[in-house]
């Protein structure tokens, strides 16, 4: 039997366990979201298709185009056609690959420039324009200038930045979770250990799972009540679209790994309550066989 | 304390030691740049769909005679896109509207100026480009000696051809944007053929003539 003191010391402890275990589990599931999000192409390109960015980028390239056109003697419905969605969403989904896996080939650029020069060629034929050597060499030109516009509309912002980064973190996040989950899983036994008794040991992992939910929770929501993301001072509207889009993402997953902890909880919290309904239950039991047995 | 209050109080006490912590861990490495945090968002969501205020009307010239000086606080600066103004040279029958800034989808509104240098009055460059096709048309035949008359939405600008010259567009000794006298330097495509590009501009310099300085 534990002595009050021996009982308070192992008290003092657990709710200490309780509290790391909370912050290890926020640790935890900051970084599975790191790997889930961040440092995942898939979840890049999924943004980037629904925050409407490639129209957006394809749009300012074609209006760009058109007044390269009316200077170059090409009619504004000729650049209009140029552009093809699938073909600049393939190109902006390659420079996400390439932005994340080192060798990888980014926008086929020189492709893009080779069918560029031949429609543009093609288009003064039509015109019965004749197609002499300076005809060519400024066609060429034109073709090299709008592919030029097409590379930089293509590509990431920050790129060069941003992949460094991108690949030099993912190894180090792998690890830290793989470790971060071992000390969850060691702070929970520890805590089992001390806390022999079931229902006890339910209480504080409630505490912890409830922390590290709310730990989750916060930041995200104060950001999206807040309205700070739709104010974000970027002037292009594409790249608006595409960072606030970006960051409502992160928030939402945020919010889902908020949940999930909120979820384990709660089935902790049920596992607590019918613990204790059957401690209550034996108790009973107790006194009653005691009562029966004094008369 | 009963174990259901515990329940909402201990998870909220793990909240705020985690915020502490991790102000205690980032603050050093955060702080310095905490008060730059309110430059990167603005009073309410852009608007993208917003066109620039025009802020030049035909009908509103400026008193004759003009003041010679302008208060720059008297002065509606114009937003990139707006039209402020419109410039002629009746040599060579240009008659153009002035739009501010040099994104190259304006172009086809008009004669643009480059954000990156003046505005007529402030005693430095102006650059100004169009496209060869429409509103600079006629610009390579200018020649030294015609005059230039700008228009804006504060005051009449009056400048002198000085000559003409075709560069390349990156050719940096084409252009001295860092002069501390009033200038004005137009430029457009060079074209040798019907269609195409090339990376030749016709450059036109006009040395200040009339018109009020804006002072502070």
């Amino acid at each position: 039997m534990a002595t009050p003191a021996q009982e308070r010391t192992r008290n003092v402890i657990s709710w200490l366990l309780s509290f790391l275990l909370s912050l290890f589990l926020s640790l935890f599931a900051l970084l599975i979201l790191t790997q889930a999000t961040i440092l995942s192409p898939a979840f890049l390109k999924r943004v980037m298709e629904q925050s409407g960015y490639i129209g957006y980028i394809k749009q300012d390239m074609e209006e760009i185009f058109v007044s390269y056109g009316i200077s170059s003697g090409f009619d504004e419905a000729f650049f209009l056609s140029v552009l093809d969605d699938a073909a600049v969403q393939a190109d902006v989904e390659r420079e996400i690959d390439s932005l994340y896996t080192a060798g990888r080939a980014g926008a086929d650029l020189e492709a893009f420039q080779s069918d560029l020069t031949e429609k543009l060629l093609e288009n003064v034929r039509q015109r019965e324009f004749v197609v002499t050597p300076e005809v060519e060499e400024a066609v060429g030109y034109l073709a090299t200038v709008c592919t030029e516009t097409y590379g930089e509309g293509v590509s990431l912002p920050l790129a060069s930045y941003a992949s460094d980064a991108l690949r030099s973190l993912r190894g180090p996040v792998r690890v830290a979770t793989g470790a971060v989950g071992l000390l969850c899983l060691f702070t929970l036994a520890f805590l089992f250990a001390i806390r022999r008794r079931r229902k006890a040991f339910c209480r504080y992992a409630v505490y912890a799972f409830s922390g590290a939910a709310l730990t989750l929770a916060l930041p995200p929501a104060i950001l999206l009540l807040s309205g700070r993301i739709e104010r974000i001072g970027i002037t292009g509207r594409a790249l608006y679209a595409f960072i606030t889009g970006y960051a409502r993402q992160i928030a939402y997953w945020l919010l889902a790994a908020a949940g999930v902890m909120l979820l384990l909880a709660l089935v902790l919290g049920a596992v607590y309550l019918v613990l204790a309904r059957r401690e209550n239950l034996r108790t009973d039991r107790e006194e009653t066989f005691l009562q029966s047995a004094d008369g | 304390m009963a174990n259901g209050i515990k329940f909402i109080f201990y998870p909220i006490v793990f909240l705020l030691l985690s915020c502490t912590l991790t102000a205690a861990a980032l603050g050093p490495v955060v702080s310095p740049y905490l008060g730059m945090v309110d430059l990167l968002f603005l009073q309410s969501a852009p608007d993208f769909d917003r066109e620039a205020a025009d802020i030049y009307k035909e009908d509103d010239q400026p008193a004759e005679p003009q003041e010679s000086q302008l208060q720059r606080s008297e002065i509606q600066f114009p937003e990139e896109g707006a039209l402020f103004g419109k410039i002629l040279i009746p040599s060579v029958e240009i008659d153009a509207s002035l739009i501010y800034g040099d994104d190259i989808k304006n172009m086809k509104k008009g004669v643009e100026v480059y954000s990156g240098t003046y505005l007529p009055g402030q005693g430095r460059t102006v650059l100004m480009g169009a496209h060869v096709t429409t509103h600079f048309r006629t610009l390579e035949q200018v020649q030294a000696g015609a005059e230039i008359e700008v228009r804006t939405n504060y005051g009449v600008y009056t400048y002198v051809v000085t000559g003409t010259q075709i560069a390349r567009y990156d050719d940096t000794s084409a252009y001295d944007l860092t002069r501390r006298e009033e200038n004005l330097i137009l430029y457009t495509c060079h074209r040798i053929t019907g269609v195409g590009a090339t990376p030749y501009r016709v450059f036109v310099y006009a040395d200040y003539v009339s018109g009020p300085q804006i002072v502070s």
